[in-house]
């Protein structure tokens, strides 16, 4: 559910002119904690560590 | 008509089709040339290949639902088995790197899947990106299934490859005592035999099932699955890197594994390269047998009438009677395209830029151009061609014994200057220039006839022990 809101997100985040972090924070689609930790831009670069994540954030 | 909505907007989409909005624009967008990735199927195949291992995989580390993997499983599968035919209309030629036709297979994969689960099209259960796309990009799926399709396409083709060269063969031991002169600049030369020409003709075509067999086989398929947009991995969920290429290698059959620098196979097709400069390199090798082939049946009545091509059909509307290298000709242009074909492809991967080469439907079009007409023309050259050449014998011994070049046994023995001196007064009185050795009495008529046998000249094991005889 959460990623087909983020989808959505991408739409929004154009349309508002603000980053897709910015857009998530204000939908509270995660907590803040959670949004510094799935918008780290180097952690993204890794599929090692970001499939981590999103493994645990889906399991949720 | 289906109404459906991307981001865009919203589109009417036929309901008797699998695919959705994102083909149906791609489809009016690129509608320019009338060829279709439905005229690809080898290429469809591996993309639904990939797809199926990607939910396989997926469905395996908790990334997706058991009854959604088994609907794309079985949805994918009907495409593999050509099943679904004609729901991929996307032209050849389109923008954005493949991804019309990445996410042609992803809506149809969808709809089916859908189908399957709900009794009904649409994207309720299952949604193209979201399910079908899980964990990938175009940017992966796509050079993964060139790939993918490269080595099946090498895999018919070195069966033609070998078709031909057995074919051959089979001339080179019918022709082996044939004698015939052989030419230089145009010019004749000495004596070879037509098995020792055709020889050449076979050595190059095993050259080139080994060269065929480094480039593919032996030796796992390295690819870029699991790296999805720029190599990164980034939507991939823990433990897909590994377990999409042990499903990839059971839905393929083919030995597969991850290249070792992503970023390097996103950057850089010189793959494309490699696969494309072999095709050349055999195709103009075998225009030259082609040309060689269609001089040496050049006549009927004025060429030089080596040999004798098989007649496959009437050559003229005009001149009755007249028949032609229809074959060859068929050969030389098949040459001509796959080089035309692969400086097509040279310029697309030269044109590259920063972390993804987005030109890849124009290499893989010219890709599978390139080998359906080798493959397919091969077979067709040795069936109505190779096959069925008959040697104009007593021509050649003819040509073989009348060459000027039979002057350097002399001179080889007796010098260049001999040579040439016996040479000049061959030309100059029209005779053979055994004639002119016998007249001047240069060695006796045993000796003469032992020295212009125009068999033996074609043998240096032979000939070498006579010369250094006569030089002792």
């Amino acid at each position: 559910m959460k990623i087909k809101i983020l989808a959505t997100g991408g739409t929004i985040a154009v349309s508002a002119n603000k980053t897709v972090k910015q857009v998530v924070k204000e939908l509270k689609l995660f907590d803040d904690a959670e949004i510094d930790k799935l918008f780290d831009t180097l952690m993204l670069t890794d599929s090692a560590r970001s499939g981590k994540i999103f493994s645990g954030e889906k399991a949720q | 008509m289906f109404k459906e909505k991307d981001c865009l907007g919203e589109l009417d989409v036929r309901e008797d089709v699998y695919y959705g909005i994102q083909t149906e624009r791609a489809r009016n967008n690129f509608a320019i040339s009338g060829t279709t990735c439905d005229d690809l199927p080898e290429f469809i195949k591996a993309v639904a290949e990939v797809k199926k291992a990607a939910a396989i995989a997926n469905f395996k580390i908790g990334a997706l639902d058991e009854k959604i993997c088994n609907a794309i499983c079985a949805a994918a599968d009907e495409i593999i088995s050509g099943k679904m035919r004609g729901n991929f209309p996307v032209d050849v030629f389109q923008g954005g790197g493949s991804t019309s036709t990445n996410m042609n297979v992803n809506e149809v994969i969808a709809k089916r899947a859908n189908e399957i689960l709900t009794g009904r099209k649409g994207y309720d259960a299952v949604h193209p990106n979201t399910h079908v796309n899980r964990g990938q990009s175009t940017n992966d799926v796509i050079p993964t299934a060139i790939e993918i399709t490269c080595y099946r396409y090498a895999v018919d083709l070195k069966k033609s490859l070998e078709h031909l060269t057995e074919a051959m063969a089979r001339k080179v031991d019918e022709f082996k005592t044939v004698v015939k002169t052989s030419r230089t600049c145009l010019q004749d030369a000495v004596p070879i035999t037509l098995g020792q020409e055709f020889s050449g003709y076979e050595s190059f075509l095993r050259r080139h099932i080994n060269l065929l067999d480094e480039l593919f086989f032996g030796k796992p398929l390295e690819l870029t699955l699991g790296g999805t947009a720029t190599g990164t991995g980034l939507s991939t969920f823990d433990g897909y890197q590994s377990e999409v290429f042990v499903q990839l290698r059971e839905v393929t059959g083919i030995d597969v594994k991850q290249r070792e620098n992503l970023f390097d196979g996103f950057q850089n097709g010189d793959d494309y390269i490699r696969i494309s400069a072999y095709l050349k390199s055999l195709a103009t090798g075998l225009g030259k047998i082609a040309t060689d082939l269609r001089m040496m049946s050049s006549g009927s009545r004025c060429g030089l009438q080596e040999i004798f091509l098989p007649a496959v059909q009437p050559g003229s509307s005009i001149m009755p009677g007249k028949v032609n290298p229809v074959m060859p000709e068929l050969i030389n242009q098949i040459c001509y395209q796959v080089c035309g074909d692969d400086v097509a492809i040279t310029m697309a991967v030269e044109g590259g830029e920063l972390d993804l080469n987005v030109w890849e439907p124009v290499i893989i079009k010219n890709l599978t151009e390139q080998f359906k007409i080798l493959t397919g023309g091969m077979i067709k050259f040795a069936d109505l061609c190779i096959d069925g050449i008959k040697a104009n014998v007593e021509k050649l011994r003819a040509d073989a014994e009348s060459t000027m070049a039979n002057a350097t046994v002399v001179s080889a023995i007796l010098g260049y200057v001999k040579g040439t001196e016996i040479a000049q007064k061959a030309v100059a009185e029209n005779k053979t220039v055994k004639q002119v050795v016998k007249e001047l009495k240069l060695f006796d008529d045993a000796e003469i006839d032992k020295l212009f046998d125009t068999l033996m000249l074609t043998d240096s094991t032979r000939s070498g022990k006579i010369f250094s005889g006569e030089r002792a």
